[in-house]
């Protein structure tokens, strides 16, 4: 693992997915998709990525419980967090549980594409 | 223990009955054989809109104007020595306002002279507080309906400009990139919109401040949208009133808002544009309730005009969002208010008729 490129992408919403692959990959970022956390989960046990982007609020396990659950088996992976929701409390708990940075939807897919790289960097 | 004559009477207190007396929020007279008060406590004071230096001796028909019938009943009891109990009794009272009052009047005897004692609780405090409390669970639904609709729409707005974004790199002539330009601002004015109906939800920066610099900094951000020969902007302000623990931004748009709304009320047709007219008047007020919550002083701030009025089948709803009496309202403004108000635990009001619109905040001010 000479560089750091890999993403997994974690959203159940298609679409979210869609744009992210598409703009990661034209920057040169491989990306893996997830439509719940307990899949990524399962697939962590076997092998790590340098990076996960993961929205907040999801069927099944949720963005902030995977985080924790991240920081404590994988400290140092860094996690963006994505959020459709407007309240600040998610933002401030995300930071406070440990969130590489965090990323308001609808984003900008060039925001999106420079906090992924500065995560790469960080890993 | 040390006996004080109180101000207002010859009715001779302790400290401690003074205390307690003073801190009921039902309103206590004590009335002579005569019906001339003798005693007033602090919630009657308030309820009356008497100050104590003037009540002192007064005739009861002079507190409640054009009250024969009840003064009449009152006499009678006081002759029979019976008690009684009205529900819901109105009033005039000499400031021109009209209080309901349930009220009890209790004749006793002490050293031979036959004495009455009057007490008095607003119903219309207790129906205020209730339509507030009711308001304030409407409002809690509707947040949570509004937070829920925001998370719905900003999911897929995500995508669709997400997806515009990567159209646009992918498009050969640049000048094709307009019609992808108009997807993306169109999807971020809708962001806007979601994020301005569910409200400020930044944490509020808490300063002592003064309410009078609020409004000034509100005049002059007006000022300039004001042309003088349309809209007389005047100002009544009560200087006494002490700062009070706000954030001084959120308080601006607040205002602001109640102000652009009056200036648009009287810039609509139906008003002769030469006398329009918006009053900033500030008080005290004393021993109000506000949200169930009792407070010794509040910062009362009017924002009154002389427009057309709030529609009577909108007066229900004007605080809940995408909620306007303009066509091209958005209805938010007053919602935004409302939310902004609430944060610093104040209520708001509106009463309105054909000439006069009258928008109080009433923001509780923290014994220091």
């Amino acid at each position: 693992m000479t560089t750091h490129n890999s993403v997994w992408i974690l959203d159940d919403d298609r679409s979210i997915r869609w744009v992210l692959e598409k703009s990661l990959s034209k920057a040169g970022v491989k990306t893996v998709s997830f439509e719940n956390g307990d899949d990524l989960l399962h697939r962590l046990t076997r092998e790590t990525p340098d990076a996960i982007i993961s929205d907040i609020r999801m069927p099944g396990i949720s963005g902030l419980d995977l985080l924790s659950t991240i920081q404590e088996k994988y400290p140092k992976l860094p996690v963006i967090i994505m959020t459709a929701h407007s309240d600040l409390d998610s933002a401030v708990s995300s930071y406070s549980r440990g969130a590489f940075e965090y990323l308001p939807k609808p984003f900008d897919i060039e925001e999106a594409v420079a906090v992924t790289q500065r995560a790469l960097e960080h890993a | 223990m040390a006996k004080l004559k109180t101000e207002n009477t010859d009715v001779t207190l302790d400290n401690v009955h003074k205390r307690l007396l003073d801190n009921l929020k039902t309103g206590v007279m004590l009335l002579d054989s005569n019906l001339h008060l003798r005693y007033i406590n602090m919630a009657a004071e308030s309820l009356l809109g008497i100050s104590d230096r003037k009540a002192s001796k007064l005739f009861i028909g002079e507190i409640f104007v054009k009250a024969e019938q009840d003064i009449e009943e009152m006499l009678a009891s006081l002759a029979h020595n019976r008690g009684f109990t009205k529900h819901q009794a109105q009033f005039h009272i000499s400031n021109g306002k009209t209080i309901i009052v349930d009220y009890t009047l209790n004749p006793f005897e002490e050293s031979g002279e036959v004495q009455a004692l009057l007490e008095l609780n607003s119903i219309e405090l207790s129906n205020r507080i209730n339509r507030e409390e009711s308001i304030s669970t409407a409002r809690a639904t509707t947040q949570e309906l509004v937070r829920g609709l925001a998370h719905e729409i900003k999911n897929p707005l995500g995508g669709i400009r997400g997806a515009a974004q990567l159209l646009a790199q992918e498009l050969p002539d640049p000048e094709l990139s307009d019609y992808t330009n108009v997807i993306i601002e169109e999807a971020d004015r809708l962001r806007n919109l979601v994020d301005r109906m569910v409200g400020p939800r930044k944490p509020l920066t808490l300063k002592m401040i003064n309410i009078h610099k609020v409004l000034e900094r509100v005049r002059n951000l007006v000022a300039a949208e004001i042309k003088d020969d349309v809209v007389k902007l005047e100002l009544d302000y009560d200087p006494s009133i002490p700062k009070i623990k706000a954030d001084p931004e959120q308080l601006i748009q607040a205002m602001l808002n109640l102000v652009r709304n009056a200036m648009q009320s009287l810039a609509s047709p139906d008003v002769d544009h030469h006398l329009g007219k918006i009053l900033l008047r500030t008080r005290v007020l004393r021993n109000v309730t506000v949200k169930s919550e009792f407070h010794r002083l509040a910062a009362s701030i009017e924002v009154i005009d002389n427009g057309p009025g709030v529609l009577p089948k909108l007066m229900d709803t004007i605080f809940y969002p995408m909620i306007s009496g303009r066509a091209d309202g958005t209805g938010l403004g007053l919602s935004i208010t409302h939310a902004i108000v609430s944060q610093h635990h104040g209520l708001i009001e509106c009463e309105s008729k054909t000439g006069s619109t009258c928008f109080t905040v009433v923001l509780p001010i923290l014994d220091s």
